[in-house]
């Protein structure tokens, strides 16, 4: 019965899957469609697949996490990862990117070693969608929207949501913006949108090991700090890491992603969660500002045949940071983890 | 008919022509303007021709001329042995949020208005025996925007930038009616409707002579069908009431969408996304209700009222159900006709006076809004020849943008 009950609560989600095939977008998700594939991924690994819905939107969307792994339904002593994608919306192919990992990681799973290891030894999430508001506008009003939908008044709309994380928050106004008319607005208060309140809940229920980012454009991988062009406690081993993230990415299409300090490689910005999840935990993050290199190549705008090319070129970084993450993984032990979960479900 | 009885036809007739454009304003809901939202009102049927628009949009039991079947076909039945009508109006209305204007990337100070004229209705009615017959055709909606746009140039350089938005479109309506008497106070009438339109949506964002151009369209081949019907009873000589319905029924669009990104040379970059759908709208059920007396020879009260079943709207547009928190409304008419005579060129003439109200709540349910809308106008009948003229001057409350509707309309018809 309880078989029959699920099947009958996710035929509709995996109907609407089949009645997406593509839509104003082409082959970019929408909103729903992202839903309805997610579900329908859940539905077909439903071992290793489950959605989470971690929150809502200002315009009441549901902001939808994907956990990998295996024992999909129990919070396992193992390494974390996190994905995020969607932060600006008119940033298109920052959704997909993720999207495809989680899809290749289930549909992989039973067949490559390496992905099976992954799986088995890691709790992978992802969030592809952080604005889900944003990207419907992008949609349907203007293509190069950037923040979520925010109505400041006076006819101002929306929060960088990339400036809205708390550390270093509104530390100047030149990584972020007080002005609500500004692309880089940062809002008005750490954590001021529910969408980044969201994301801040997910990590500190969690503890992840790793973390990307994804945005576009430039072609560079860059890390922490955003806020300074003054280096990171750590540099050597975020460095390290970009580098060889840069590097396997170049094997498969010879596409050469540059690296760097974001504050340095890029331009200064603060708020951003790069930055914060560095800051709180220490650990490897990054933001991967997917191809074209610069505006006049297409900026946000990637062609749809090359979707599927520019995530095989960003899935060798997100393995190895998978594997770097299993590696140093040091289980925390039956009783610490016990307690772990306990200040978790509590946070 | 008495000299002084004619002459104070003919000054309330000039009075109330001068005071057409002393118009006062109305208003519409945040949210309103949704893509597909029609403009001024979304509810379009009844439809209104200049007399029915004069007396506060009463059109199920009062038959003034070509246009009552479009409302109720049961009015066939009370017309002339033969009219003929064409009705023009001019609207100016009010926007504050639509398509990217106050949404996040154009701003505007105060509300935006939009003038439109148009020739938005021909047709004719036949009788034969009990029976009559009607063919029209009529602009049943609008969707027309303010075009928006921002441009920037510099002294010594010939680099311009350009965004511009832009919206236009419009649905008509082809009609044909049958109906007649099937007691001594009983009419009846059915109405079938062939609708069709087109939705065309443009955002240009362009620097030049070097630069980027990004090119955003979206159009809509709308058509559809649907079926009406309408009741009429004469309770007695001077009192009427009628039902009349609109069925609900599924508005399909072609739609194909295009967004393309270009770079100037050298490096002539050029990507393109291009999607086309099959969609639909479906649009509601209409319940309409009418009441009208003649309390005095002269003067004539009406009272329609009709239900939309909004909530049951559905809109699919490229293949997704797009979210559409609508609820049910009620949009009720009050007007009153006082009819005084005078010579013209040696004949008589008739000549109606009007007046009336509308409250036209709109189907958002949040925020809620409604229209309060005062009518007037006046008409002309004369050896057959029919003009009248009719007036709506409204404004919206509730969505905190007071957005205003105005709509002049005349029309001039022949009938045997």
């Amino acid at each position: 019965m309880k078989t029959r009950n699920a099947l009958l609560v996710l035929l509709p989600l995996f109907l609407a899957a089949a009645a997406y095939p593509q839509g104003i977008n082409g082959d970019y998700h929408s909103y729903l469609e992202l839903e309805a594939d997610m579900f329908a991924l859940q539905h077909q690994f439903p071992d290793i697949v489950k959605v989470f819905d971690i929150g809502d939107t200002l315009e009441k969307r549901n902001l939808y996490a994907l956990k990998i792994s295996d024992n999909v339904l129990l919070e396992e002593d193992e390494a974390e990862v996190l994905f995020l994608g969607g932060h600006h919306a008119r940033e298109w192919i920052s959704v997909e990117v993720p999207f495809l990992m989680g899809k290749y990681l289930a549909e992989h799973y039973a067949s490559d070693p390496a992905v099976k290891r992954f799986v088995d030894q890691c709790e992978i999430w992802i969030v592809p969608l952080v604005n889900p508001d944003g990207l419907e506008y992008s949609i349907h009003g203007y293509r190069l929207w950037r923040k979520n939908r925010r109505d400041s008044g006076n006819g101002e709309f929306g929060v960088d949501l990339n400036r809205n994380y708390a550390y270093k928050w509104g530390v100047d106004n030149l990584g972020s913006s007080s002005n609500p008319a500004s692309e880089i607005y940062r809002g008005t208060a750490p954590f001021s949108e529910p969408e980044t309140r969201a994301v801040r809940d997910l990590f500190m229920k969690k503890n992840f090991q790793a973390m990307i980012s994804f945005h576009s454009y430039n072609q560079v991988i860059l890390y922490p700090w955003a806020f300074t062009s003054q280096p990171p406690e750590g540099l050597a081993a975020l460095r390290e890491i970009a580098e060889e993230m840069s590097l396997r990415m170049q094997a498969v299409n010879g596409r050469i992603y540059e690296y760097g300090q974001s504050g340095d490689a890029l331009y200064l910005s603060n708020g951003d969660v790069t930055d914060w999840a560095y800051a709180l935990s220490g650990i490897p993050a990054y933001t991967i500002e997917i191809t074209p290199i610069d505006w006049a190549s297409g900026g946000f705008f990637n062609r749809q045949e090359d979707i599927d090319p520019i995530f095989r070129e960003n899935l060798p970084a997100m393995a190895y940071l998978i594997d770097r993450a299993i590696r140093d993984y040091k289980p925390v032990g039956p009783a610490a983890f016990d307690l772990k979960r306990l200040l978790f479900r509590r946070g | 008919m008495t000299r002084k009885r004619a002459r104070r036809g003919w000054s309330i007739f000039i009075i109330s022509l001068v005071c057409l454009p002393l118009s006062a304003s109305a208003q519409l809901v945040r949210g309103q303007y949704l893509d597909e939202a029609p403009v001024g009102t979304w509810n379009s049927f009844p439809f209104w021709g200049a007399a029915a628009l004069g007396r506060g949009g009463t059109a199920f039991t009062l038959a003034s001329d070509a246009s009552a079947p479009v409302s109720n076909p049961a009015l066939l039945a009370l017309l002339p042995k033969f009219v003929i009508q064409v009705n023009g109006d001019y609207r100016l209305t009010e926007f504050f949020k639509y398509g990217v204007v106050n949404t996040g990337l154009f701003r505007s100070d105060g509300n935006v208005g939009l003038g439109r004229a148009a020739l938005d209705f021909a047709g004719l009615a036949v009788r034969f025996g009990n029976w009559a017959f009607g063919l029209n055709i009529g602009q049943a909606e609008l969707f027309d925007r303010p075009e928006a746009a921002y441009e920037e140039t510099y002294a010594n350089s010939d680099y311009r930038y350009l965004l511009r938005f832009s919206q236009t479109g419009w649905l008509r309506t082809l009609h044909v009616s049958v109906g007649g008497r099937l007691g001594p106070r009983l009419s009846a009438g059915v109405g079938l409707n062939y609708v069709f339109g087109r939705l065309d949506r443009e955002l240009l964002e362009q620097e030049t002579p070097v630069g980027y151009t990004l090119l955003d369209t979206k159009a809509q081949d709308f058509n559809g069908w649907y079926v009406q019907g309408g009741l009429l009873f004469e309770l007695s000589d001077s009192l009427r009431i009628a039902a009349a319905a609109k069925a609900p029924y599924p508005l399909k669009a072609r739609s194909a969408s295009t967004v393309r990104f270009t770079y100037a040379a050298p490096y002539n970059t050029d990507i393109g996304l291009t999607s086309t759908a099959e969609d639909s709208a479906r649009q509601p059920l209409v319940l309409g209700v009418g009441l009208s007396g003649r309390v005095l020879p002269e003067l004539t009260l009406a009272l329609d009222a009709a239900y939309v079943a909004w909530s049951k709207y559905l809109l699919d547009f490229f293949g997704e159900r797009q979210r559409r928190e609508f609820r049910d409304v009620v949009r009720v008419g009050a007007g009153a006709e006082y009819e005084t005579k005078a010579r013209v060129f040696g004949a008589n003439a008739r000549i109606p006076v009007r007046v009336g109200f509308v409250y036209d709540p709109q189907p958002m349910d949040d925020p809620r809004s409604a229209y309060g809308c005062f009518t007037f106008g006046n008409g002309l009948y004369w050896r057959g020849f029919r003009l009248d003229l009719g007036a709506l001057l409204g404004r919206e409350s509730g969505s905190g943008n007071r957005l205003s509707v105005k709509r002049f309309a005349v029309a001039l018809g022949f009938g045997l």
